[in-house]
């Protein structure tokens, strides 16, 4: 299992995200909003940055960075915050225990809403331009395997 | 339809138990006045201490009743769909109020305080209800709001996500006018002014018709009037910093594209005909209610913007 902040972690994060939704969750919710999300995708250009602000030691970076074209994500990496502060079109950061909740199931929603999740750059109205592509990249996320990180 | 003298006099110095008894149509065309008559921040506030009632003074065990005996699960199930977008969003404008507080005239500070009370008791009359009458237990405020998250679409997290990533804005940056405008937007215009507005006429139109909740009817009739005193007030800060600089209006068009793209999705299906209203109706009251609030504000939309409410699905949402 690939562990936290890691290549082969960010890989699959990437992965996942292009082959999202598997067909259970994608029969879970009606077809309109799968077809919202289809209709902002070519939208969505730049990278996103998801950063841990506390993170452990041990990790190779405290930020997973994708770049996407028209929705697509064609690279995923792993840097420091201040790498992706330069380069983001929008950074979201969240605590080290937030992001293990997210992993532990918690509500991908509420993890916006609660401001479990903040976003740290980027405009907010354009984000939430394409809100739902967001969440459910949170959510594709979520169903990665990883082996997270034991705090000190 | 225009309320009449009367009826604003019986809407403005009803008690608790008098909101029972007055009719929930009547106090929501209370809320439309013209932008020349709308009342002052410090005016506001003395209705305020008039109109404050206590939600521990609802006894709920009648409603407890019609809800076991009296409802079909159907309708239920359709409320429960709708209530629960209030019990969230009540939590989440209450939550997100307070860095308003920093940026705006001396006066609309004395009121904003009360507005903030106010949705704290409306946290409170939703989770009494959940508690005393659907039946849901739990130690605090949040378990009751875990029970209930089921019942709403991820949808609901567009406009009040929104909400909670414009308040980190402001807390941030209080003072930028362009912020303080996207935050009113959304949260005055659109959440209070349209969604809510709209929503819970849905529900207390069926308590009402069908003569079941006589408690949630009472609080939650109560609630509208405290929310026309908060749409009021946004509308009078809205409009005053449009008279500081036409230019902000840029900002409401540009956070109401948005919130109506957004508004465009959803991912689940609500039944409303067992609470006798149809979808068009509800998307009817949206674009009614929006409509009203930008003319309160003296405010147009570009034409781009029809297509966009033609394509509205009603977030059954309010706070």
């Amino acid at each position: 299992m690939p562990g936290f902040m890691t290549t082969e972690w960010a890989e699959s994060c990437m992965a996942a995200v292009n082959v999202w939704p598997p067909a259970e969750r994608r029969s879970s919710k009606l077809q309109e909003f799968w077809e919202w999300i289809d209709a902002v995708r070519p939208t969505v250009h730049g990278r996103l940055a998801l950063s841990v602000r506390d993170l452990p030691a041990g990790a190779g970076g405290d930020t997973l960075v994708f770049d996407f074209d028209a929705g697509k994500a064609t690279s995923a990496a792993i840097v420091e915050r201040a790498v992706a502060d330069d380069t983001a079109t929008f950074l979201l950061a969240g605590s080290y225990d937030d992001w293990r909740l997210m992993f532990g199931g918690y509500d991908v929603g509420k993890m916006v809403m609660y401001r479990k999740l903040m976003l740290e750059k980027g405009d907010t109205l354009e984000f939430f331009m394409a809100a739902f592509f967001w969440t459910e990249l949170l959510a594709a996320i979520q169903t990665v395997p990883v082996e997270l990180l034991v705090p000190a | 339809m225009t309320v009449t003298a009367s009826r604003i006099d019986r809407i403005e110095a009803g008690d608790l138990q008098g909101m029972g008894r007055t009719d929930i149509d009547d106090v929501l065309d209370y809320v439309h006045v013209p932008t020349a008559h709308l009342p002052g921040y410090l005016e506001l506030y003395d209705r305020y201490l008039r109109q404050r009632w206590n939600v521990n003074e609802l006894d709920f065990s009648v409603d407890r009743a019609d809800w076991t005996d009296r409802m079909t699960e159907e309708s239920r199930q359709s409320f429960l769909a709708i209530a629960s977008g209030f019990h969230h969003g009540e939590r989440q404008v209450e939550a997100e109020l307070a860095p308003l507080l920093f940026g705006i005239p001396e006066d609309y500070k004395v009121f904003l305080t009360s507005h903030l009370e106010d949705e704290a008791r409306h946290t409170v009359f939703f989770d009494r209800f959940y508690r005393d009458v659907v039946g849901i237990q739990g130690d605090g405020i949040m378990d009751i709001l875990d029970a209930s998250w089921p019942y709403i679409q991820e949808t609901f997290v567009g406009p009040f996500g929104l909400l909670s990533y414009l308040t980190d804005d402001l807390r941030l940056h209080p003072y930028d006018k362009h912020i303080q405008m996207r935050y009113a937007t959304t949260y005055m215009i659109w959440i209070e002014g349209v969604l809510a507005l709209s929503v819970m006429k849905i529900t207390l139109n069926y308590a009402r018709d069908f003569k079941v909740l006589p408690a949630y009817y009472t609080g939650f009739t109560a609630t509208c009037r405290d929310e026309a005193r908060h749409v009021q007030g946004g509308m009078r800060f809205v409009r005053q910093l449009l008279d500081e600089d036409p230019a902000y209006v840029k900002d409401i068009h540009d956070t109401l594209r948005t919130l109506l793209t957004m508004a465009g999705a959803r991912s689940g299906i609500v039944y409303y005909e067992p609470l006798g209203w149809s979808e068009d109706r509800v998307k009817a009251l949206f674009a009614d209610q929006l409509s009203k609030k930008l003319a309160m504000v003296g405010v147009s939309l570009p034409p781009e913007f029809e297509e966009m409410l033609s394509m509205v699905k009603p977030t059954l949402a309010g706070g």
